[in-house]
């Protein structure tokens, strides 16, 4: 019973000791039982070189706190970059994967919940941001410039072999490396996991959903992710005026997760 | 229903009848312009000092001086046929009152302005990011203008309160843009006008020229080095390609109180990203390049698909169709570029055109989501991009797809 509880607690934990003869042996012998929680209890103290999860973020029921100061306007640089033998372009760093929680038939508008794993492939330490409200990292001076990193989840629908569109459910993590609260670091192996909502409608009212000729029919389908992390400088107004101004750039390249079948009903 | 008393039932005759005023319900009533407002007639009842709605007495009276502005039915129902001013009326007869004379009838003709108002926006259909006055026309005297609100078809609203007879501002998305009028007798109608943005021209990327490189060669930091074997080993490959899509884009959150107020969107978009063009580079190995070096020399040019099937590709066959397979305009890694990026569907330009954000939108998600939305066809583009043409790596087809002969590694 102390075991189970003590596993309950720390589910990072029980992803280290899993590989270690595992709940199997939990159920042969008290003494061993004995064991593996003094383990659980040691193993916090001991520097593991075992990947495990770093944070679980529930965005689901968390309201976000905006900033103060949004910017009047922005400038925004990307790039997509590939070779004509399909290799990847650059070496990437993070890996992610996407499902959905709950029933995989989605209405026109029908919220759904999703949860997406970010995990470090490469073989160095990595940070991402880790806070889901823009205004932690907002300094108290409207007159001051600053810089943030975020990372930008989308949620990506496509319909049968049609053309892929962001729906809404996007999760925007922010961070500052000088507040080192809202940022995570991943060893190499080091993974989170991230679990918001999404909804069956684009966020753009100019943007077709569904294609015509998918209106009042029932399509198989996929719902993917991508992930990017960008930097960004905020740049305040002038006196006066405190509508600023934001140049971002994106400081990775866009990672994608795998893409999970769904049926839409339009 | 069984009557228990045979006596009749008792008929008071009336020891009130109705006096003036006798007005209409509104005075002056204002009818939307291809829409309906119904209006009634009220008089005073002096013996509980109340006034009350006779209509029914005057169904089927109603008039309009002027039927091209209004016309009104016979229940008093005003349809607005043309903005104007006009008058309508309605006639009926009351029991007046006057019980020592049986309370006889008196008929009354009220008579009253009526106007058909109309909101409309000029102009109606404008391009993204150009401005639009929405203005309210012929309503009565000292009508009041309230609730200005615009809504999109995604049903996001933008709300003013605003009192002038007119709003304005840049536009990004269309939609409706409705206004409450009201007179002082309490006549209160919604106005409402449709507002059509369209696309704006210029913003659609131009595929870019295929560029040679010379091996080694870094054309972009994205790219990084191209470097193809040399001198070739078996199986290596003889030519390379790197799409690097560069993007910028401006974007901006509309702030003038207008109907779009809120509104986040692009106002320019660049295939250029920190002084870094979008480029289409490729390479040719420089010992195919070379008609002096070993490789090329032997290619022999020895195939024939009916005598020697087994034979070499030429030097010149196999330069010439690598050099196509990188960068011709057929049955290329090239073609595969221009014609992805020339689809509307994944054109960077184009779909930075029509980009909105909602005014519920921060603009930091809007721009995480026109980045995504960007990146997600630039991807299109390079998965098109990667496809093989005539559906093989090795480059030793013609530009109808048809073999010309294998590469001799061993020279």
């Amino acid at each position: 019973m102390l075991v189970m509880t003590l596993l309950a607690h720390s589910k990072d934990t029980l992803t280290t000791i899993s590989d270690m003869r595992t709940l199997a042996l939990l159920s042969a012998k008290n003494w061993i039982l004995g064991l593996a929680a003094t383990l659980v209890i040691v193993q916090p103290e001991c520097p593991s070189t075992q990947p495990r999860e770093r944070g679980y973020l529930d965005a689901t029921p968390v309201q976000i706190r905006q900033r103060l100061r949004e910017p009047a306007g922005g400038h925004s640089e990307g790039n997509i970059v590939g070779w004509s033998d399909g290799r990847p372009h650059q070496s990437q760093t993070l890996a992610m994967t996407f499902k959905i929680l709950g029933p995989t038939e989605l209405a026109l508008g029908e919220e759904f919940e999703y949860e997406v794993q970010i995990q470090n492939t490469s073989d160095h330490t990595v940070e991402i941001p880790w806070d889901l409200s823009q205004r932690d990292i907002e300094p108290p001076d409207a007159h001051t410039s600053y810089d943030y990193q975020t990372a930008a989840i989308s949620v990506i629908a496509k319909e049968g072999q049609g053309k892929a569109v962001i729906i809404d459910g996007s999760v925007l993590l922010f961070g500052s490396p000088s507040i080192t609260s809202t940022m995570i670091a991943l060893e190499p192996g080091d993974w989170v996991r991230i679990k918001a909502k999404g909804r069956d409608t684009v966020p753009n009212p100019s943007q077709a959903w569904p294609e015509p000729q998918f209106v009042g029919k029932r399509i198989g389908g996929t719902l993917a992710a991508t992930l990017t992390l960008s930097k960004t400088s905020f740049l305040p107004g002038s006196s006066g005026n405190e509508k600023g101004h934001e140049e971002a750039r994106n400081i990775s390249v866009p990672i994608y997760s795998n893409a999970f079948p769904v049926q839409f009903s339009f | 229903m069984i009557l228990t008393n045979t006596e009749p039932a008792s008929i008071v005759p009336p020891t009130c009848g109705w006096t003036n005023p006798v007005t209409l319900w509104y005075n002056p009533i204002i009818a939307p312009f291809q829409g309906t407002q119904p209006d009634g007639v009220f008089a005073w009842y002096p013996c509980e000092s109340e006034t009350d709605d006779v209509s029914s007495s005057f169904t089927g009276a109603w008039n309009s001086s002027n039927t091209s502005i209004i016309t009104v039915n016979t229940y008093g129902t005003h349809s607005g046929m043309l903005p104007g001013s006009t008058t309508s009326n309605s006639h009926g007869c009351l029991p007046s009152n006057d019980p020592h004379r049986n309370c006889p009838n008196l008929c009354y003709t009220p008579t009253g302005g009526a106007n058909t108002a109309r909101l409309s926006c000029s102009p109606g259909s404008l391009t993204r990011g150009s401005s639009t006055t929405c203005t309210v026309t012929n309503a009565p005297g000292g009508a009041v203008f309230s609730s200005w609100k615009f809504q999109d078809s995604n049903n996001n609203t933008v709300t003013s309160s605003q009192t002038t007879s007119s709003w304005s501002g840049t536009m990004v998305i269309g939609g409706t843009i409705s206004v409450q009028v009201s007179t002082s007798s309490g006549n209160s109608v919604t106005l409402s006008a449709s507002v059509t943005v369209t696309a704006r021209s210029g913003f659609g990327f131009t595929a870019v020229s295929a560029t040679p490189e010379s091996n080694n060669s870094t054309p972009s930091a994205a790219c990084g080095k191209m470097s193809i074997p040399s001198p070739p080993i078996p199986n290596s490959a003889l030519g390379e390609s790197c799409l690097d899509q560069e993007f910028s884009i401006n974007d901006q959150t509309i702030g003038d109180s207008g109907p779009n107020q809120g509104y986040h969107y692009i106002t320019s978009i660049s295939n250029t990203a920190s002084g870094v063009p979008t480029g289409y580079y490729y390479v040719i190995s420089p010992d195919l390049s070379n008609t002096s070096s070993a490789f090329y020399q032997a290619q022999t040019g020895t195939y024939n698909a009916q005598t020697n099937p087994n034979g070499y590709i030429s030097g010149a066959n196999l330069l010439a169709d690598t050099t196509r397979h990188e960068s011709g305009t057929v049955n290329s890694h090239y073609e595969n570029y221009v014609v992805a990026q020339n689809n509307s569907s994944n054109n960077l330009g184009d779909l930075a055109e029509f980009q909105v954000g909602p005014p519920s939108q921060s603009s930091t998600t809007f721009e995480s989501t026109v980045k995504s939305t960007l990146t997600n066809a630039g991807n299109t583009i390079q998965s098109a991009f990667n496809v093989q043409p005539c559906n093989a790596a090795y480059a030793g087809y013609d530009a109808t797809c048809t073999f010309q002969g294998y590469v001799n590694y061993n020279f």
